[in-house]
């Protein structure tokens, strides 16, 4: 049952029309588990009219950098402007992860659904993690 | 073995059967906990096998009263070991909006969350919006 396609945000190549204000979720968001081994950190920048979000995985001697997808916004309500919540797909080809994000009293919580495309046996797994704003928007333009 | 996180790369995965995750421990009927303004108000899943079949049922005038039955689209294990499904993703398309849906079980709760994506361009009003329900079990006794 592949259905990754339902979960590419847009697709690398469309882009994604904003309309919500993304204010309260750009910036960098690290780990509040400093011994992490999942996700360690991630950054959300505006691209035009686009955001993208940067993971960053937990790696010796430096985290992997996941590269840039698309983050689709969402609000807590239909009427309201603020993005409270976003969702991406990453995809490098052998694994894919959906992520499911909201923030919740300042904390980004991380939802992650991981599915394993290369035959290693390696059983799909479903995650969840917290993360911090560790610098606002200006500092990682 | 290619990996992205540390918590990926396993040097035994003789225990993961790809593909045979169990989504039994979903089955049944389950309300929310939220008995004074849920949105959706039941969800019945239904285990064959290694398929899982998911009905919503909504409060009838924010949500459909019946969003119909998907079956969901991906299993998830609680660790890349595998065992039995602890999570599944699956979306509804209600014509006026999709809806994402991204379901875990955690202490005997079925927690689920919702991405809703209007399809219709009718300003503020359309905006995508999340939302995050809980449910307990019928009480069997």
């Amino acid at each position: 049952m592949d259905n990754s396609e339902l979960y590419r945000a847009g697709g690398t190549a469309v882009a994604v029309k904003r309309t919500l204000d993304a204010s309260a979720l750009l910036g960098e968001w690290s780990n509040t588990n400093p011994s992490a081994t999942g996700i360690v950190r991630l950054v959300l920048t505006e691209t035009g009219d686009q955001i993208v979000v940067r993971v960053f995985g937990a790696g010796h001697p430096q985290p992997f950098d996941w590269g840039e997808a698309p983050a689709e916004l969402f609000a807590d309500l239909p009427g309201l402007m603020q993005a409270t919540s976003f969702t991406s797909f990453h995809d490098p080809g052998f694994m894919s992860v959906w992520l499911l994000t909201y923030v919740v009293k300042g904390v980004l919580v991380v939802v992650s659904f991981t599915r394993f495309q290369d035959g290693s046996g390696r059983s799909n797994y479903f995650g969840k993690e917290f993360f911090y704003r560790s610098r606002e928007a200006a500092a990682v333009q | 073995m290619k990996y992205l996180r540390v918590q990926d790369q396993v040097e035994n995965t003789g225990a993961a059967v790809p593909g045979a995750l169990s989504p039994s421990d979903f089955s049944g009927t389950w309300f929310n906990t939220n008995s004074y303004n849920p949105e959706i108000t039941c969800v019945i899943c239904k285990a064959e096998g290694s398929v899982l079949s998911v009905r919503f049922k909504g409060n009838g005038s924010s949500e459909p009263s019946d969003w119909g039955e998907v079956t969901a689209e991906l299993l998830y294990a609680a660790n890349i070991q595998g065992g039995p499904a602890m999570s599944f993703v699956t979306s509804f398309d209600l014509g006026f909006k999709k809806v994402q849906v991204g379901a875990n079980l955690n202490q005997g709760l079925l927690v689920i969350a919702t991405y809703h994506r209007s399809q219709n361009d009718t300003g503020a009003s359309a905006s995508n919006y999340f939302a995050r329900e809980f449910f307990h079990r019928a009480d069997q006794s």
